[in-house]
């Protein structure tokens, strides 16, 4: 028993040191110094709000899509923003990097051009978008014209008041070869 | 900003009840014991201008010495009148069994599962596309109860089907009903224990189990088997309060079928990829360990979730995710001087796809699209700590501090390369999140007429990507708030609540050289007055007014710390209302916001662009709780603006539970 007693006493100790003594472990490592032009908006999302009141201001995906975001495909299956932000992670991966210029760009455009955007974005209420349309096109640095998806795009927005800006709520996609895995789908 | 004050009051409450104990340790609590003769409704209805959702159920048990009958009738809509669709599904699940028959320790008798959905769709889209469609579905058979002790047991299985049409006209009639599809097949079910009861009396162990098993006979060949199983046991030992353990199973193995509308085609009878997921989770802890003034608990857990698909599938899906967690905790009685309460935990990640295959790192046509998704493969490691101190003294000063901090670093080691392209394809996502945060709360005199506090916070968020191709993002983020409230309350019947604040933002980011201009700062200035005066005790008059003045900018130059301005608002809102209480039942409230603001846009010192916006939102709201449990619910509003379109906004919930 008096073992017993004296494990515990020591189990104790460890327990407390462990809370107190954790200091060294919340240091970041050293990142590598950037090479190349800074990448921030490969794929163009900025370019859904031109011809709004709006814009999206970003410099992370994480400031970009809402932390409740929700990626739709054709038959509503839903995507966390992680499951995208891995999708996008991958294209870059592929199409940009590594010092070389980009081999990847993505046209949106307003597909439905008889309907226009809210006037102004009320700032308390979530917006939704006109449809959006968008060509994915390929090819060497210098000219990009092989389309190699294309599609239609829903998206919803929200104001975020921790952040300051517009986020992407919601975006159902839909591409136009009638699958169910658009070019940005997680599972594509 | 009150309601701010009292979401952050809120988390903070939370936060500092917060520890790392894993949810699952705990002792269960026994179920209450249900009247084996009860009727139970339950009503929801919630409309919302076009838009109309119905959950309506009923459910009758009746139960003599001899005999059980269970009848469970529930119905959901979904009618959205913008798009002219409805979404019907009802059930009418039941049972009936013979008690103690043939055995006095057995039941026999026999369930009845039909559940029939319905869609309904306009007509007139091209190619039958959007056609409304409709699917039955049935499961009939013998059901068979047992007990042992406390441990009960449920088998059946019997016969099932699916009927379904895909080509259905807008409103149907009988005739198109005839014209169904089948899906014969079969079912079975077993079921042990219970995970709120012990299975023996002097022992703490409790478990519970099943699986289940639908198998159909369609082309898409859906065959289901889902099992689980959980158990948990507990100990006092000596010198320790309790001893925690427990383990948790589920695999589903199979395809299910169902009826799919994909992309605005016609609906069709589908069915899932063939598939096993898996899930398993085992925790053990220490709770409490010893009897000295901290009180230290230890857990550890671990959780492995895999999910992988057959061959024939050819889908790159499989996945597999391990998290190892290890937690220690300390807290103090809370006699003691301070109230206390700590903890470190540390969790070790790893995802791992298409772990079923040897990849290597060479890509050709064959293996291209493998190894692009195993670049998703990655290791994390997270580990987290938090302290927390609270005093409170006897002439109602009290003070609180909170100070946590969380490292969460992700890292992803997979790569290819093509032939002779010797560059090295990899996801570059790799990335060290540091984040801290100090909140202090004091509350400097809590009276019944009066009540002052106060709270601040810092919030440190430091992001680091490892890579090159992403560190010229890298930034810490900062953030600071002030906000103190006064609550004056002369006597009952009036009160006002003054709230101030400031926050300020400012981001720094590590490679300066990357950006064409400074990183973001911000400055808000913000105080919100509420007031309240009760004329008589069913009718009463409130209100608020706020005011926001926000100012944006960015550093204007690299290492000079003038700051160039953006944009400034100001946004004041006003929001009055009376209110008026008949029978201590209905509550009618009537009122309006009025929102004005403003806003610059900002070019070096000029002035680019100016908004203002106004727009009031008057509003009539009625609440009743009628019958004891029967709530409604309605609001009307309208929204007014000068420039913009005006519009309604309208809903109505009824909530009943019997």
């Amino acid at each position: 028993m008096k073992n017993l007693s004296h494990s515990v006493t020591i189990a104790q100790i460890l327990s407390v040191a462990l809370v107190f003594l954790s200091c060294g472990l919340f240091m970041t490592d050293k990142p590598e110094d950037p090479v190349g032009s800074k990448i921030v908006d490969p794929l163009s999302f900025k370019s859904i709000l031109k011809g709004t009141v709006e814009q999206f201001d970003f410099e992370d995906y994480n400031y970009l899509f809402h932390s409740d975001f929700g990626y739709y495909d054709p038959i509503n299956i839903q995507y966390s923003r992680d499951r995208l932000l891995s999708r996008i992670g991958i294209i870059e991966s592929e199409y940009i990097g590594d010092g070389e210029p980009d081999t990847i760009k993505v046209v949106w455009f307003k597909a439905d051009t008889t309907g226009s955007d809210p006037v102004w974005f009320d700032k308390q209420k979530e917006i939704t978008l006109q449809t959006r349309g968008y060509f994915v096109l390929t090819g060497d640095s210098l000219v990009l014209t092989d389309t190699i998806a294309s599609g239609e795009a829903t998206f919803k927005l929200r104001y975020d008041n921790t952040l300051n800006n517009w986020v992407i709520s919601y975006w159902r996609d839909i591409p136009k070869n009638g699958a169910i895995k658009s070019f940005f789908h997680p599972e594509y | 900003m009150r309601s701010l004050l009292w979401v952050i009051a809120g988390a903070w409450c939370t936060f500092a009840q917060m520890d790392f104990w894993p949810e699952v340790l705990k002792v269960p609590e026994q179920a209450a014991a249900l009247d084996s003769n009860r009727t139970e409704i339950g009503l929801k209805q919630n409309v919302r201008m076009k838009v109309y959702q119905t959950e309506n159920s009923l459910f009758i048990s009746k139960s003599d010495s001899l005999k059980k009958l269970e009848q469970r009738l529930g119905y959901q809509l979904n009618d959205d009148n913008s798009l002219d669709i409805q979404n019907h599904f009802i059930d009418l699940s039941g049972s009936f069994s013979r008690k103690r028959f043939p055995f006095p320790f057995s039941s026999l008798g026999l369930e009845w599962v039909p559940t029939a959905a319905f869609n309904q769709r306009p007509d007139g889209r091209d190619q039958g596309a959007g056609r409304s469609n409709g699917i039955g579905s049935l499961r009939l058979g013998p059901v068979i109860g047992l007990q042992y002790l406390n441990l009960p047991v449920r088998i059946s299985g019997g016969g099932a089907a699916d009927l379904w049409n895909s080509e259905l006209p807008y409103r149907p009639g009988y005739n198109d009903l005839k014209r169904t599809t089948g899906d014969p097949g079969f079912y079975g079910s077993l079921r042990m224990g219970n995970n709120t009861m012990r299975l023996i009396e002097q022992i703490p162990f409790y478990a519970e189990g099943g699986i289940f098993g639908r198998y159909m006979n369609s082309v898409n060949n859906a065959k289901i088997t889902n099992g689980e199983v959980n158990a948990l046991f507990f100990a006092d030992l000596p010198f320790l309060d309790t001893l925690f353990a427990y383990c948790a199973d589920t695999l589903s193995k199979g395809r299910t079928a169902f009826l799919s509308e994909q992309g605005g085609e016609a609906a069709r009878y589908n069915s899932t990829p063939d598939r096993t997921n898996n899930s398993f989770m085992a925790n053990v802890g220490l709770k409490n360990i010893g009897t000295f003034i901290l009180k230290p608990s230890l857990a550890y857990s671990l959780r492995v979730n895999s999910i992988s698909y057959v061959p024939a599938e050819n889908i790159l899906g499989d996945e597999r995710i391990a998290v190892h967690k290890l937690a220690a905790m300390v807290r103090n009685d809370r006699t003691d001087i301070v109230d206390y309460n700590g903890g470190i935990s540390f969790s070790f990640e790893k995802d791992d796809w298409l772990y079923n295959d040897d990849l290597g790192t060479r890509a050709d046509s064959a293996n291209k699209d493998s190894l692009v998704k195993n670049l998703q493969d990655f290791d994390g490691f997270n580990v987290a700590m938090i302290h927390a101190i609270g005093k409170k003294f006897s002439n109602s000063f009290a003070v609180d501090y909170t100070f946590d901090i969380t490292r969460y670093k992700r890292t992803y080691p997979n790569y290819y390369t093509i032939d002779t392209n010797a560059r090295r394809y990899a996801y570059f996502y790799d990335k060290d999140n540091l984040t801290l945060n100090h909140l202090f709360n004091v509350t400097f005199f809590s009276l019944p007429r009066v009540r002052l506090l106060t709270l601040f916070d810092y919030y440190k968020n430091r992001i680091v990507y490892l890579r090159k191709e992403k560190s010229g993002m890298n930034k810490t983020e900062r953030s600071m708030r002030l906000e103190p409230s006064l609550r004056i309350s002369p006597d009952s019947s009036i009160g006002f609540t003054g709230t101030i604040g400031a926050l300020g933002k400012w981001d720094e980011y590590h490679f300066p050289l990357e950006y064409e201009q400074g990183p973001q700062s911000m400055v808000r200035l913000y105080s919100k007055l509420e007031a309240y005066k009760s004329i008589t005790n069913s009718l009463k008059f409130e209100g608020y007014w706020s005011e926001v003045f926000s100012l944006y900018g960015y550093f204007k130059k690299l290492r000079e710390d003038t700051i160039e301005l953006e944009n400034a608002s100001l946004e004041s809102s006003v929001n009055v209302s009376s209110s008026y209480m008949f029978q201590q039942k209905i509550k009618l409230q009537i009122g309006s916001l009025f929102r004005y603001i403003y806003y610059e846009d900002y070019l070096g010192q000029d002035i680019t662009d100016v908004n203002r916006i106004y727009y009031m939102m008057p509003f009539i709201e009625v609440k009743a709780r009628l019958f004891g449990n029967l709530f409604i619910s309605t609001k009307i509003e309208r929204y007014i603006d000068p420039e913009a379109d005006d519009f309604w906004d309208a809903y109505a919930n009824l909530n009943m539970t019997l």
